[in-house]
């Protein structure tokens, strides 16, 4: 096989992200490492799930349109996927660089697509803008699908959006501009948008020591 | 430690634990604390209100008593004003405010959260950290990021001390569960199969601790501890690993009451050392609730002349630790 790896790009938290080539085309080797930190079972039973769910869930959505890198390849026993290499920065990278006009097309445009993956069962599990490459010129590419899954539940989905509303929140100080763009996105690529955001903030007011004007945002 | 340091009186009284304390800058002059164990149950709010109620006149007599200069020579008094039980934090305010008032000192309102990160960047080496806060009413990652304390991620449903204590009684353990669940734990290693629930960078427990609960009909009580154990905390792990690979912060926080288990420190540390940051956890006997976190935080108020007028002192069950203006915090390390 024609497959070349280069160097380590980057240790996240969960796998070592390398590049390198398959023939003339770069891409990504992301290899799930063990974490000594938890029970062999658990860290098999998790690596293996996830490698699964991300390879399945991946190619599905890249099928069904959304922008998502192409899966190139699985090795299941070394705990490795080979992915196309998407050009851009991270979206969190830029996040505090870019005007809030063009911000807010950026996050409408995700939105969207997150809800054309909800509105076909695809829960990404881990939606933050540290898992959005932004592609030039400004088209917004969903990546790390290691906590996905499919399922129709409400309540999955609304995981989805209050993960990327509490991330949001913590990390940026315009974060309600930011959603209201991206809720804005996501109703309109998901026709039973509003239940799911009906359903979040549920969620949001089983946690501890939420404000009581924070629920009724 | 200069003379110029302010001394601070703080009074903490959240929920089980009434405690008394008076620093000079991050030194302990003194330091009482007494804890409500209920007799059967949880913790009842209005039993714990009126124990905390019968504590205060007692430790307060203690901390004078142990102080070498009298108690018209502090600068001023904090208390912990937020979150907690409503009928605990209201008879501490009351105290406080009584206390003040007697002494003509200003009121400091403290964020109990944000005291226990103060308190661990205080006696520790631990400045710009990823905190994991674990006790029995909270669990969250905290980290400083523009001015506040954020929260990249948290329980969605109960605490993990909370947790842990439901399982306990479940298993007819003592209370608190946490240290009894962590014995029953050491005398198994046989993984029972749990559900894993973490959701980006938070996490929800009743799951768990319902599927626990149902496994005491056919399992063993170290073979359920100790299961149980490793399921949650390697789900804490996981989400502070998630959160410092995208903070990169320079060093990892434990602190709470369940910062005590030998267990889950092992596991945080071993993720600092994953993602090259510095591990450092809060010493047991301060990483539960304490007066010493409430009047540390006080001393950061104070030099930042934040003072709580008493008209507006009324307390605040859930206030959380991103709504409070930090205007103390310097990211270099010099603290």
């Amino acid at each position: 096989m024609n497959l070349t790896i280069s160097e380590e790009l980057t240790k996240g938290a969960e796998a070592i992200i390398s590049r390198g080539a398959f023939v003339d085309l770069l891409i990504i080797i992301k290899h799930r490492v063990p974490k000594l930190y938890r029970h062999p079972n658990i860290d098999s039973m998790i690596r293996l799930h996830r490698i699964r769910a991300e390879a399945k869930i991946m190619t599905y959505a890249w099928k069904i349109g959304v922008n998502v890198p192409s899966l190139l390849g699985i090795d299941i026993q070394n705990y490795s996927l080979f992915i196309e290499s998407i050009q851009g920065e991270l979206l969190f990278v830029v996040l505090n660089d870019k005007p809030m006009n063009e911000l807010s097309q950026i996050f409408s445009k995700l939105g969207d697509q997150i809800g054309v993956l909800h509105s076909n069962d695809i829960i990404h599990g881990d939606l933050t803008v540290f898992n959005v490459i932004l592609k030039e010129p400004k088209i917004p590419c969903i990546i790390d699908f290691g906590l996905s899954k499919i399922s129709a539940d409400i309540e999955a989905k609304a995981d989805d959006l209050l993960t990327f509303y509490s991330t949001l929140k913590a990390i940026h100080l315009e974060f309600q501009n930011l959603f209201n763009s991206f809720l804005q996105g996501y109703l309109n690529g998901y026709s039973e948008g509003k239940k799911t955001y009906q359903q979040m903030k549920k969620i949001q007011s089983r946690a501890r020591y939420i404000a009581r004007d924070e629920r009724l945002v | 430690m200069t003379a110029t340091e302010p001394i601070i009186l703080g009074f903490e009284g959240t929920a089980h634990t009434a405690g008394i304390a008076v620093v000079q800058g991050t030194e302990i002059l003194a330091n009482k604390s007494a804890t409500y164990i209920p007799s059967e149950g949880g913790i009842h709010p209005r039993e714990a209100a009126v124990f905390i109620a019968k504590k205060f006149p007692l430790l307060l007599q203690e901390v004078i008593s142990q102080l070498s200069f009298n108690l018209e020579e502090i600068d001023a008094i904090a208390f912990s004003q937020g979150p907690g039980l409503g009928p605990c934090l209201r008879t501490t305010a009351t105290v406080a405010r009584a206390i003040a008032l007697k002494l003509k000192k200003p009121l400091l309102g403290v964020n109990h959260c944000v005291a226990h990160v103060e308190l661990g960047r205080a006696i520790t080496p631990a400045n710009d950290a990823m905190v994991l806060y674990v006790s029995g009413g909270n669990t969250q990652l905290i980290a400083y990021m523009n001015g506040k304390y954020r929260i990249m991620g948290e329980t969605l449903d109960i605490a993990i001390g909370n947790a842990l204590d439901t399982l306990g009684r479940h298993l007819d353990l003592p209370h608190p569960g946490g240290p009894y669940i962590e014995r029953e734990a050491t005398k198994s290693d046989n993984l029972l199969e749990l559900p894993y629930t973490l959701k980006g960078m938070s996490f929800s427990f009743s799951g768990i601790v319902t599927a626990a609960k149902k496994l005491k009909e056919k399992c063993s009580i170290p073979d359920i501890c100790f299961s149980f154990q490793e399921y949650t905390f390697a789900i804490l792990a996981e989400a502070t690993e998630r959160a410092l690979s995208c903070t990169k912060k320079e060093s990892v926080l434990l602190t709470g009451g369940v910062a005590a288990n030998s267990r889950l420190q092992d596991m945080i540390s071993n993720v600092a050392d994953e993602q090259n940051s510095i591990f450092h956890v809060v010493p047991k006997d301060l990483a539960g609730d304490n007066g010493v976190m409430i009047a540390m935080a006080g001393v950061l108020l104070f030099r930042n002349k934040v003072f709580l007028p008493i008209s507006e002192s009324q307390v605040i069950p859930r206030w959380r630790a991103d709504q409070v203006e930090v205007g103390w915090f310097d990211e270099s390390n010099n603290k």
